[in-house]
């Protein structure tokens, strides 16, 4: 399938599920994964820079539409878009990064997914839970929401990832 | 110039980022709990449809709970209403009956979506202007516990603060006893609020319920908030923190009344002439 309309696809399947699924989930007011963060993260590694940078901030503005939450997705994303070439290059190193797969699972290794999946995830719930607080008198709360939802988000990310990339493209 | 355009190519990211990221640092930092409930009813004109569904879902599910709170509503009602009309015939006081107007109108409205999940949480519900919801209208649960109030009405719906938002204030005291204090949510748990400004002196107890004021032209007096579970005395200040179990449970409301004061207006012009 062409790449666009895969990730087209992708982009509308994590929107989706993040503003019907996860963000209307009442179990607890701790509970909130950020999962539409799967679709920077899973862009090829050859993406440019600017390509990246423009669909942080296409997935951001989305979510701060459909959500009603004044640019804190779009911040968060923003920054984690421009820093995913840095955060791959010193995670998958650089030869496999000019490789230019897609930064899943089955091409550069579980384990390493998994770390790249942790940081990008901490950084992205980092900002957006102490912005969507606007103080940080809530600190430890915050800190709480950034673990667990990481911790959440991390696994169905994982998830995500290795749907979106099948074994044929090993 | 090769030199120049090398070092764009090389920056130009950076640069973009920079912008990028200022722009949506200025919106988030001009935003306000009103801005937040402008986008939320700008984007419930599009998700209005698929939020309708998913209420309607939750709303199926949750009858037989809901339909037990509202009969045991109504018993209490009824009662409530014996006994008023036992008082009015005692005293014959049908002929002045009306004569009185209610300060306070009612309406029903029903929740099409409701983030929990936030340090400032927002509940959407299908009346809008059109249904004569406006602004500061008081939203109360099926069976008559504080909510939340609208912040922002759009035709057919409107966006109401919830009782669990950083932002909500009130004024509560407790049933027995005139000592009123400020009520808000310290985002620590969805079953608690807490009520703070208590003097130390006030006879409060574990188990107390704790209602509305009326100082406020938003809620009725005696609206119903929740029951205290820990009362914490600081050495350093001459008022108690009482932590409150909430008598609404935010998370599962469906059916929800609107209270509207209809002297609000009037209210709110007299105190601004004064401030002017």
């Amino acid at each position: 399938m062409h790449l666009g309309i895969r990730y087209t696809i992708l982009f509308l399947v994590v929107t989706l599920l993040q503003c019907l699924v996860f963000n209307q989930v009442q179990i607890s007011i701790w509970l909130n994964p950020l999962v539409y963060v799967a679709f920077v993260m899973l862009l090829p590694m050859r993406t440019a820079p600017i390509v990246v940078l423009l669909c942080g901030l296409l997935a951001g503005v989305s979510m701060d539409v459909v959500s009603g939450l004044a640019g804190v997705n779009t911040i968060a994303s923003l920054f984690t878009a421009y820093s995913r070439p840095l955060m791959l290059k010193l995670i998958v190193g650089k030869d496999v990064y000019a490789d230019g797969g897609v930064p899943a699972p089955r091409v550069i290794g579980l384990n390493k997914f998994v770390v790249y999946a942790t940081l990008f995830v901490l950084i992205q719930n980092l900002l957006y839970f102490s912005l969507e607080a606007m103080t940080l008198s809530y600190f430890y709360l915050i800190l709480l929401k950034v673990l667990l939802n990481g911790a959440i988000s991390v696994l169905l990310v994982t998830l995500i990832a290795s749907l979106f990339v099948p074994k044929s493209h090993n | 110039m090769n030199r120049l355009l090398l070092f764009i190519r090389k920056v130009y990211v950076g640069a973009i980022f920079i912008v990028l990221e200022l722009l949506s640092i200025l919106f988030y930092a001009n935003s306000s709990p009103y801005t937040q409930a402008k986008l939320l009813t700008a984007s419930n004109s599009v998700l209005s449809g698929v939020n309708g569904c998913f209420a309607s879902l939750h709303s199926y599910f949750g009858l037989s709970t809901e339909n037990e709170h509202l009969a045991a509503r109504v018993t209490a009602l009824e009662n409530e209403l014996a006994m008023c009309r036992s008082v009015v015939d005692e005293y014959e006081l049908n002929d002045g009956l009306d004569a009185v107007n209610s300060q306070f109108h009612y309406s029903l409205a029903r929740v099409v979506n409701n983030t929990v999940s936030r340090q400032r949480n927002f509940i959407t519900i299908n009346k809008g202007y059109a249904d004569n919801v406006h602004e500061d209208m008081a939203l109360l649960t099926a069976d008559g516990c504080m909510l939340g109030r609208v912040v922002v009405s759009d035709e057919h719906y409107s966006v109401c603060m919830s009782i669990l938002n950083v932002d909500f204030k009130a004024s509560g005291h407790p049933l027995n006893n005139k000592e009123f204090g400020s009520i808000g949510w310290d985002g620590s748990s969805q079953h608690h609020v807490v009520l703070s400004e208590i003097p130390k002196y006030a006879d409060i107890e574990i188990g107390d319920t704790v209602v509305s004021t009326s100082h406020s032209f938003v809620f009725p007096e005696g609206v119903k908030i929740g029951v205290v579970e820990q009362i914490t005395n600081n050495d350093n200040s001459p008022s108690s923190t009482i932590r409150l179990r909430l008598c609404a449970d935010v998370m599962s409301v469906d059916k929800v009344l609107l209270v509207e004061n209809v002297d609000a207006t009037i209210i709110k012009d007299l105190e601004n002439s004064v401030n002017q």
